[in-house]
């Protein structure tokens, strides 16, 4: 009698989970296929389930005849290149706030310090950015991006590997430094090949951040730089008629690199996006 | 003494000071800037100090309490409705053991996708001649709804795709706050014969408060603020129904380029900011 009253417990579960996922996931297809679909197609109120005639026409018109390729490829060295320089700056930077000897006052104040910069609204960010960047000449250009994405994410990604950096026993650092090992042999032997997935995470973490951005990018790029999110919101501001096809397409494109990810690094995910506070 | 081992400083002080240089700086920027009468646009208005003339402007312009009440009400009704439904989820998926991992993983999708992406998605399915959500309503026999076109229902969307997108993000963190619960906790109330809600009420709530602090306090600092879909979607309106606080800072800003009206709403945009955002860091530092 439990027993069965289990498995129908079990079932509806089941079928709870099911039709959530249902729910959940058809905004997303429905958007995907979008890009495969005629423009007519899209607006045409009888055929919204009707996915007769799907084309790849769209792709192609975009892959040719638009700058497309140059947007994505914009998106890419922005995030690639920024996630990059963040590393390198955050690495030595979290190995300090763990690793190193310090008075526990001032590592307190700054995590603190390193943390609370991550809570910054944008908008109060960007406009003296954009004021500054237009004296300096750094406006609309790459490397003003990346250099705002650079700063703006080493606070979140510094305080990721401090966590992933402390898990790491200290003995074998000290161990290796009464024979004579230095603090940066401890970090290059030790610490980094010992917290691989950890820094793995933070580097995933940090290119999906700067990959997703859009308020400093709309601010910051113009006509050749834009990047994929700019380049798709000055799209749908461009034309009377929306290209629901055109839409669906930039959707695939900048949600492809997210979903592989969240698809094989789950846990790391999780724990990034909580500020290191899930882990397991 | 023994001189005191100050290496640490080589390895952190370059990230830190870039951090500053460009977070702090800007800020003390806009500080002053603030104070001053300054457009990009309208060169003709002189660059000129006028005191506190902006914030007082800000502070009996209808708009910007306008953005501040729709602002709230967003954050309110938008962290409340996650934090049931991300509940729920995690109290199902909880006793769920296969493929458990799976729908982790579809679930951390949507909070995961570029936030202009779950913007251009919005404009199609709710888009009210071929979007997939009025198709569901004629299919029920409801009446056909111009969902982000219509003040009426543009706030109402806005939260519908907040919820669609961040729900997970509560479930995540309460899924593993549950796998956490060791099992001992519940036995002593199963053994008195308490029901379900009885022990999610007693035993489960209580012991993730944590979990649901951090999780209310990132949600309402992200969802406070809101811009990418509401960007893509209604750039504000129509008739300034959606238009939260960073979408009416930034329009102040980047399209009538008053750098000085923009700079003070920024500033009281962080000074509001400031007190949740301390609260949190104190949560994860007190952890770490």
């Amino acid at each position: 009698m439990a027993m069965r009253r289990s498995k129908t417990a079990a079932g509806f579960r089941y079928l709870f989970i099911v039709v959530a996922l249902v729910i959940y996931l058809t905004p997303i297809f429905f958007q995907v296929i979008a890009g495969f679909r005629t423009t007519g197609a899209t607006y045409d109120p009888d055929k919204i389930v009707n996915f007769r005639g799907l084309t790849l026409e769209t792709w192609i018109d975009l892959i040719h005849h638009q700058n497309f390729l140059s947007y994505l490829r914009n998106s890419l060295v922005a995030s690639v290149s920024s996630t990059l320089i963040i590393m390198l700056f955050s690495i030595p930077a979290a190995f300090g706030l763990a690793k190193m000897p310090m008075g526990r006052k001032t590592r307190a104040n700054l995590s603190f310090e390193f943390l609370s910069m991550r809570m910054l609204p944008g908008i109060a960010v960007i406009i003296p950015i954009f004021v500054a960047f237009k004296r300096l000449g750094l406006l609309y250009t790459m490397q003003g991006l990346v250099l705002l994405y650079v700063v703006f994410n080493i606070p979140l990604a510094t305080w990721l590997l401090n966590g992933f950096f402390k898990e790491v026993s200290s003995e074998i650092g000290e161990a290796s430094r009464i024979d004579g090992c230095s603090y940066f042999e401890e970090l290059v032997r030790i610490v980094i090949p010992l917290s691989g997935p950890g820094l793995l995470s933070v580097t995933i973490l940090t290119f999906i951040f700067t990959w997703n951005e859009f308020m400093f990018a709309s601010v910051l790029t113009m006509s050749a730089i834009r990047t994929l999110p700019v380049w798709a919101a000055y799209t749908t501001q461009q034309h009377y008629i929306i290209s629901y096809p055109v839409l669906g397409i930039s959707f695939t494109v900048m949600i492809v690199p997210v979903v592989v990810f969240a698809l094989t690094m789950q846990r790391y995910l999780i724990r990034g996006l909580s500020f290191g506070a899930v882990k397991e | 003494m023994a001189k005191k081992d100050r290496t640490w400083m080589i390895y952190v002080f370059p990230a830190l000071l870039l951090v500053l240089l460009v977070g702090i700086g800007p800020l003390l920027y806009s500080l002053v800037v603030s104070t001053f009468q300054f457009n990009l646009a309208k060169l003709q208005i002189p660059f000129r100090f006028v005191g506190l003339r902006n914030y007082a402007r800000l502070f009996t312009d209808p708009g910007f309490w306008n953005s501040l009440g729709l602002t709230l009400l967003f954050v309110a009704v938008s962290v409340s409705i996650e934090l049931v439904l991300g509940t729920i989820l995690a109290l199902v998926l909880a006793e769920v053991e296969r493929g458990r991992s799976l729908f982790r993983s579809l679930f951390l999708i949507s909070m995961m996708i570029t936030p202009i992406a779950v913007g251009l998605m919005g404009r199609f399915i709710f888009s009210d001649v071929s979007g997939i959500v009025n198709w569901m309503f004629r299919l029920l026999g409801l009446p056909r709804i111009i969902w982000y076109g219509d003040p009426r229902f543009a706030l109402t969307t806005m939260i519908i795709l907040d919820v669609w997108e961040w729900s997970s993000f509560v479930f995540l963190l309460v899924l593993a706050g549950l796998m956490g619960i060791p099992p001992e906790f519940y036995e002593a109330a199963h053994v008195e014969g308490a029901g379900f809600l009885a022990r999610l009420f007693s035993i489960t709530l209580p012991t993730l408060r944590p979990m649901y602090v951090l999780a209310a306090l990132i949600r309402v600092i992200d969802a406070f603020k809101e811009f990418d879909k509401i960007y893509i979607m209604t750039k504000g309106g129509p008739n300034f129904a959606t238009d939260l606080f960073s979408i009416h800072n930034y329009m102040i800003a980047f399209k009538e380029f008053n750098i000085g009206m923009g700079s003070a709403m920024s500033i009281v945009f962080l000074a509001m900011m400031f007190g949740i955002g301390t609260l949190l860091v104190r949560v994860l530092t007190r952890e770490a």
